[in-house]
């Protein structure tokens, strides 16, 4: 499994691998719950202009 | 210049800025290396941006010397997650996520997210740390996520699902609690909720899964919408936890058992004329409860930190506080008996309440002598040298052995408290303060006292 490791020179806290891959995966889904939340607010939205 | 300056000792993890105190004034030295960081972060808008958002300590700049900028932070009262109440530790992370979501609009990011980042000036959450940016670098994770969990995620979850006491688990674990420590003391329903699941559960099945990893490992990207939407979904993941609804009912909070209506308004006026015999300005009001009495100076413009060992009570203060916008008076969770102690490496990065006791003027003890001594055990004396080393003046109320709830407290017990007298009580505390005035309170068993330490 590949990730970025982050290359900044200043970050002096310890990331942890597990939590670097665990991003990785939630990454993925995320945008699935925030484009569903998105897509919500627009029908609200042409609804309520609607009114 | 010619100033006393020694290192705070807390401040020694981050390479790039130091605290120091000058002349008992809290600075930050940048050191040059993270210079053209800081310039990124006051030019490229994002500091004005946080500051008009109430999200950062405002600072100066004091100077430059031998490459560093030395900057002066707004000086603020320092507190610790141990001492917070719930509704507190839960704005201190929505806050870290505003301020991590708004610094990706400036292609910044936060190189660490821990609670003692965040301090309260006038009930406001806001960084401290000013050299907590980093340049974004685009493609990566975001490097504080873990630190983020443990400090925030994981007491928010524990002390709404297991224990509200639980964010003592900070005592033993100063760096956040450890993930699969929450994991283990979460009630397992807490599995069925998509957002606790990940961030808690499996991401502590994922450090365990990844702690003997020996292989370095480089390349996929998280773009930054991505990143943005995990921000967003740790944001939604703190706003959804709660308190269950029985502890939060509204209960007529503060116990008037022992007070008519009249003999309460009384005690309020007393109070109020002995603030009208003396000038203070810094006051630590000891039993607080929901900061009823502690308003009498706060709303007098006085600044007031009102401890109380009841957490639900100091939950209480600080939500009515927020409604009412007040600025003058801090609640924290306190236990008188057993202060937080002096934690961290040497004992010297996190320090005791009295080593943050600046000029406290006044200390309220209200309906609370007789919890020391009959709960705890204090002698008068004790508690007497305890309050006159903190500040000059005491507002003391002698609740009586007469008073039912002190009947209460010795019914199944021997009373072995034969110097509980307010005759005993007058001469011990005389040996170490004057009496200025007396005043009992009609239809009680109760007497208030304003004293001026010798």
């Amino acid at each position: 499994m590949n990730i970025i490791a982050p290359q900044c020179a200043f970050a002096y806290l310890d990331p942890g691998t597990g939590s670097m891959v665990l991003q990785m995966i939630i990454a993925g889904f995320v945008g699935i719950g925030c484009t569903f939340n998105l897509w919500k607010d627009k029908v609200i939205q042409f609804f309520k202009k609607g009114k | 210049m010619n100033s006393i300056e020694k290192q705070e000792e807390a401040s020694f993890k981050d390479p790039d800025a130091r605290v120091f105190i000058e002349n008992g004034i809290y600075v930050r030295k940048i050191y040059e290396r993270y210079i053209p960081e800081y310039k990124k972060l006051m030019d490229s808008g994002l500091y004005n941006d946080l500051v008009s958002k109430n999200l950062i300590l405002k600072h100066e700049e004091v100077r430059t010397e031998n490459n560093c900028i030395v900057i002066k932070p707004e000086q603020v009262f320092i507190s610790y997650p141990w001492e917070w109440c719930f509704s507190q530790l839960k704005d201190a992370a929505l806050a870290t996520l505003k301020i991590q979501q708004i610094a990706l609009d400036y292609n910044m990011s936060l190189k660490d997210a821990n609670c003692f980042n965040i301090q309260f000036l006038h009930n406001n959450p806001l960084l401290i740390d000013t050299s907590s940016f980093e340049t974004y670098e685009a493609g990566t994770a975001w490097v504080a996520y873990k630190q983020f969990c443990e400090n925030f995620i994981a007491p928010l979850a524990l002390m709404a699902y297991t224990d509200l006491s639980l964010n003592g688990l900070f005592l033993q674990n100063i760096n956040g609690i450890p993930l699969e420590l929450a994991s283990k003391l979460l009630p397992f329903g807490t599995r069925f909720n998509l957002n606790l699941f990940t961030h808690i559960h499996l991401h502590s099945k994922m450090q365990n899964r990844y702690s003997e990893n020996s292989k370095k490992i480089n390349n996929v990207k998280i773009n930054k919408q991505q990143l943005k939407n995990i921000i967003r979904n740790l944001y939604s993941t703190v706003e959804n936890i709660t308190l269950p609804k029985y502890e939060t009912e509204w209960k007529d909070y503060y116990s008037f058992t022992n007070y008519t209506e009249k003999s309460f308004d009384e005690k309020y006026n007393i109070i109020n004329n002995f603030r009208s015999m003396i000038k203070t300005e810094n006051i630590w009001d000891f039993g607080s409860n929901t900061g009823i009495f502690s308003r009498i100076f706060s709303d007098n413009g006085a600044n007031v930190i009102a401890f109380d060992i009841d957490k639900m009570a100091i939950e209480k203060n600080y939500l009515k506080i927020k409604q009412d916008k007040e600025q003058n008076i801090f609640p924290l969770v306190f236990d008188l008996a057993n202060p937080s102690p002096a934690l961290g490496w040497a004992n010297k990065e996190r320090k005791n309440l009295m080593e943050r006791a600046k000029d406290v003027d006044l200390i309220l003890a209200l309906a609370l002598i007789h919890h020391l001594r009959f709960t705890y055990n204090i002698p008068f004396e004790n508690i007497a040298k305890y309050f006159s080393s903190i500040s000059k003046y005491l507002i003391i109320e002698f609740v009586d052995k007469k008073d039912s709830k002190v009947q209460k407290m010795l019914l199944n017990r021997k009373d072995v408290f034969d110097d509980y007298t307010q005759t005993n009580f007058e001469n011990e505390f005389c040996e170490y303060y004057k009496i200025l005035c007396k005043e009992k309170i009609s239809e009680t068993e109760r007497t208030l006292y304003l004293m001026e330490t010798k």
